[in-house]
């Protein structure tokens, strides 16, 4: 062999990297460096037995069967109007504020986020409901896009969260410990993003207009219609958390909780259903094909010595366990600015995870930050989904007007890492109490 | 030669501290150091425990430690060893096993069998006191294969299937009154935490575990190198996966008795008896079917074992 | 759309693709209700589905690759667009040649593997733990639609010079 194992990983890396910027989708890529890389250190039965093996592995793997679940279940939530109803619930609250509505944006996001795993859906729902309304109020497009976009990210922290069953899947961490830990993070993350609304239109009001007020009945009211969303919060979250439900179980209850909310309100005719249910399946084997790819590149990776080059240089700079967070965080936030927030997560756990073991940081509160991370992945430039999901959303407002827009939000999700970097508690006290 | 070796469990379990790192030690010192072994565990080199025998097969990894009750690839004939009441420890497993092994060389052909051997006796790890079958009417029991299954239904309990990674959360809440479980799985998921009565003495089912080796990897070693790694694998290598299982079993006794509100219950000799009684005629009809499925005469196998 | 494949042929590729779609999503349907009507007649009469475990591992075994490909088709699959966003038109027809041809190697092996495996699990009773029930089915399943997907992708590749708008 003219390379020795390690060269050849590095490579069969840097060849993964030019292909993804060829805009090869990410679970191709891996899986063909994979297989090369394999060949390569071994022969090519192995490599293809590898692709096998691992397909069927997780395929059947129950574990993972949340995912398609959730995915029903948001998708059921955004077609039966739940949405709107929270964020009507919460712009009766505080519509009448200096950027109420972009308060009660975020407040709506963190509700949807609860019956939704992904980011993508979070924003484009709520941005469906939300940005029509804001533009009515005359509010300024970097403030509403930004509301929109950051908010948007937080249904990958609170739980459900696809990105957390990814982490659990490659760190073998218990799913529900991972989707209580994230509850609390969110919240105080959605409360951050509430704040920096209040100090921009407390500084510019001219951002984001008070609205008209509404009366306490009509309040409670609008609260009201939120109510069927507090059920399937009970049965999902609360299932886990106490323990009643497995989170597989939590949400095969919360999706059908949901389809029959759907169905007494009627939301569904012939052509919706058949919409969900094609979407459903686009978006499960979406999922599953990154999940796939990375366990067929994994195995080179781990025979190429480059997993355990890493996890070695890092430990022999010596840094201490609070530094090598803060390395390996800022490391996840450089990627996150190009690459897609999955990808991203299932390439790089891999790698860093052993050193995190290592130097015993805590695994739970290790998935929330680099899902946090991940968030920010989602609205940083060059490549910010929420962003662009945002802008299909609004044709009008240029890209990089958006991004100026998010980047008050970005702020706040910096001030959140650190804190909860420095007060573990807030991410690990649930999930702590859990069962107990 | 550096021969791979790949399993699912993570890096400190018993089977990799136990039998996986000595087993390179060993094979190294009696070769000098020609072969040596590196482990890649927690399924690096693939996850899960299905694709095990699968991966020594293709040769993903050179030698794979798996489960024959939940490979992918069915090991029927092994599987008569998982049977309700053959053994009361591990060693004495390991000696029928190597004892018999013409019997179940079929399920491994297509590589090198280099160990076989179980785990600790099943124990009933419960939220409530069990001393008879009737203790157990009607609750829900989780067990992870179809015997267990078998048995539990046989006791009149419901039996439950779930990952093992739920059961400590079911066990706190009641969705599962109890396990039929390993005793070495009570460290594993901490379940002495959760169980107050741990039931041992049991007729009870053990899971094989097997230790394989991709036959061209095999044939590549010289003929003394294949000579000396048989000398430290095969009886020798199962005795150590066996041992392993003891201590972590022995360490669970511990961690049981040391927590305030579960207790260790072995039954005594009658009361087992009781618990025997409700197996008669089970194993017949457990090897009637899986005969069937598997197409394999799997009777002749069993009272080969069961002598 | 001017190219090189007769409408009739797009839409009917269409057509099919969203069916499996629409199996996919419907039978994530039925294992959810499945699923959920379990630990209903757990709670309220103590009843479990034997086996449930490997009726949902199979279920979903087979549910995941129907949707494969629709998803290859509609180019939905997660890919990195910052450089296509500022790439001139030649580089992106490059680009795109370079995606598909990667997708009908990946696809292909996928699914020549599959095949293998299929015939092994029919050969040696490849089964689940509990009810034995066969994994062919899984494995026929992400044959067809592997080999599906990658036949899209090169109807893909075929339109690609004829296409205006990328
Ligand atoms: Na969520
Ligand atoms: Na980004």
């Amino acid at each position: 062999m003219p390379f020795d194992p390690l060269t050849i990983g590095f490579m069969g890396i840097g060849l993964l990297f030019f292909l993804l910027a060829l805009r090869v989708p990410v679970g191709f890529a891996m899986i063909g460096i994979g297989l090369l890389g394999i060949t390569i250190l071994q022969n090519e039965r192995a490599a293809l037995a590898t692709l096998s093996s691992e397909t069927f592995e997780l395929a059947t793997k129950m574990e993972l069967i949340i995912i398609p679940f959730f995915v029903l279940m948001g998708n059921l939530a955004g077609i039966s109007g739940l949405s709107r109803n929270l964020y009507d619930a919460a712009h009766a609250w505080t519509g009448h504020r200096k950027g109420g509505l972009a308060s009660a944006t975020i407040i709506g996001c963190a509700g949807f986020a609860s019956l939704s795993g992904s980011s993508v859906a979070s924003a484009i729902t709520m941005g469906q409901v939300a940005l029509p309304e804001m533009k009515r109020f005359k509010y300024d497009d970097r403030l509403s896009s930004g509301a929109v976009a950051a908010g948007g990210t937080l249904g990958i922290l609170i739980p459900p969260s696809t990105g957390l069953v990814l982490y659990s899947l490659m760190t073998e961490q218990s799913i529900g410990q991972l989707f209580v830990a994230g509850f609390l993070p969110g919240l105080l993350l959605a409360a951050f993003f509430v704040l920096t609304i209040m100090l921009l239109t407390h500084l510019k009001p001219e951002l984001g207009p008070a609205g008209e007020r509404l009366s306490y009945s009509e309040r409670v009211h609008q609260t009201r219609g939120a109510l069927p969303f507090i059920l399937i919060i009970a049965a999902t979250i609360g299932g886990i958390y106490s323990g009643v439900f497995t989170p597989m179980e939590a949400s095969a209850v919360g999706a059908t909780g949901t389809l029959i909310i759907a169905l007494l309100r009627r939301s569904l005719n012939w052509r919706r259903f058949a919409g969900i249910m094609r979407n459903t399946g686009t978006t499960t084997v979406m999922c599953y094909f990154i999940i796939i790819g990375a366990n067929v590149l994994n195995p080179f990776l781990a025979r190429a010595g480059v997993t355990h080059w890493v996890s070695e240089s890092i430990l022999g700079l010596g840094l201490g366990p609070t530094m090598t967070v803060v390395v390996i965080m800022a490391a996840f936030a450089v990627m996150g600015t190009f690459l897609e927030g999955f990808a991203m997560l299932v390439l790089m756990v891999p790698v860093f995870f052993p050193v995190v073991t290592a130097l015993g940081i805590d695994p739970i509160l290790f998935g929330i930050l680099v899902v946090i991370t991940l968030e920010m992945g989602l609205i940083t430039p060059p490549v910010g989904i929420n962003v662009f999901l945002v802008k299909a959303l609004l044709p009008n407002v240029p890209s990089a007007r958006i991004f100026v827009g998010v980047a008050p939000f970005l702020l706040a999700m910096l001030v959140s890492l650190t804190l909860l970097l420095i007060f573990p508690q807030i991410t690990l006290l649930l999930p702590s109490t859990m069962y107990r | 030669a550096e021969l791979t070796l790949a399993h699912y469990l993570p890096p400190n379990h018993e089977l990799q501290v136990g039998a996986a790192e000595p087993l390179a030690q060993e094979l190294a010192k009696a070769t000098n150091g020609a072969v040596t072994i590196k482990i890649y565990p927690s399924g690096e080199l693939g996850a899960g425990p299905t694709q095990q025998y699968t991966r020594a097969l293709e040769g993903i990894a050179d030698i794979t430690i798996g489960l024959t009750g939940s490979d992918a690839v069915p090991m029927p004939r092994s599987l008569m060893l998982e049977m309700p009441g053959l053994f009361d420890t591990p060693r004495e497993a390991v000696d029928v096993i190597w004892d018999n092994m013409d019997a179940f060389a079929e399920d491994f052909k297509r590589t090198q069998l280099l160990a076989l051997f179980p785990n600790s006796p099943a124990a009933l790890v419960m939220t409530r006191p069990v001393r008879s079958p009737e203790d157990l009417a009607g609750l829900n029991i989780r067990t992870s294969s179809a015997i267990g299954a078998a048995m539990v239904g046989a006791w009149g309990a419901n039996a439950v299937t779930m990952p093992a990674n739920d059961l400590y959360n079911a066990m706190q809440t009641g969705v599962v009154d109890g396990a039929l479980i390993g005793i070495d799985g009570v460290n594993a998921f901490r379940l002495h935490e959760v169980a107050t009565n741990v039931v041992t003495n049991l007729p009870s089912n053990v899971t094989m575990f097997f230790v394989t080796m991709n036959r061209e990897s095999y044939a590549a070693l010289s003929e003394d190198e294949r000579a000396k790694l048989m000398a430290v694998a095969g009886r020798e290598l199962s005795m150590k996966g066996a041992d392993a299982f003891v201590a972590s079993g022995d360490e669970a006794k511990a961690n049981i008795l040391a927590t305030e509100g579960s207790s260790l219950d072995v039954l005594t000799d009658d009361e087992r008896a009781a618990f025997s009684a409700r197996l008669d005629g089970l194993a017949d009809k457990i090897i009637a079917d899986l005969s069937a499925s598997s197409k394999v005469d799997l009777m002749d196998v069993y009272q080969q074992i069961n002598k | 759309m001017p190219n090189s494949v007769p409408q009739s042929v797009l839409s009917f590729i269409d057509r099919l693709g969203q069916l499996f779609a629409w199996l996919s999503g419907a039978l994530i349907l039925v294992l959810v209700l499945v699923s959920a009507a379990n630990v209903i007649t757990r709670y309220f009469f103590g009843i479990t589905v034997f086996g449930l475990f490997d009726i949902l591992q199979i279920g979903v075994g087979i549910v995941i690759f129907l949707a494969l490909p629709l998803c290859t088709w509609k180019d939905e699959h997660v890919s990195v667009d910052v450089v296509y966003e500022f790439a001139p038109r030649w580089l992106r027809y490059l680009m795109l040649a370079v995606s598909d041809i990667v997708a009908i190697c990946v696809l292909a092996a996928i699914g020549w593997r599959a095949t293998t495996m299929a015939g092994t699990a029919l050969e040696f009773g490849d089964s689940t733990a509990l009810l034995s029930i066969s994994y062919v089915p899984i494995w026929v399943v992400i044959t067809i639609t592997s080999y599906f997907s990658a036949a899209l992708c090169v109807v893909r590749l075929a339109m690609l010079p004829f296409r205006q708008r990328i």
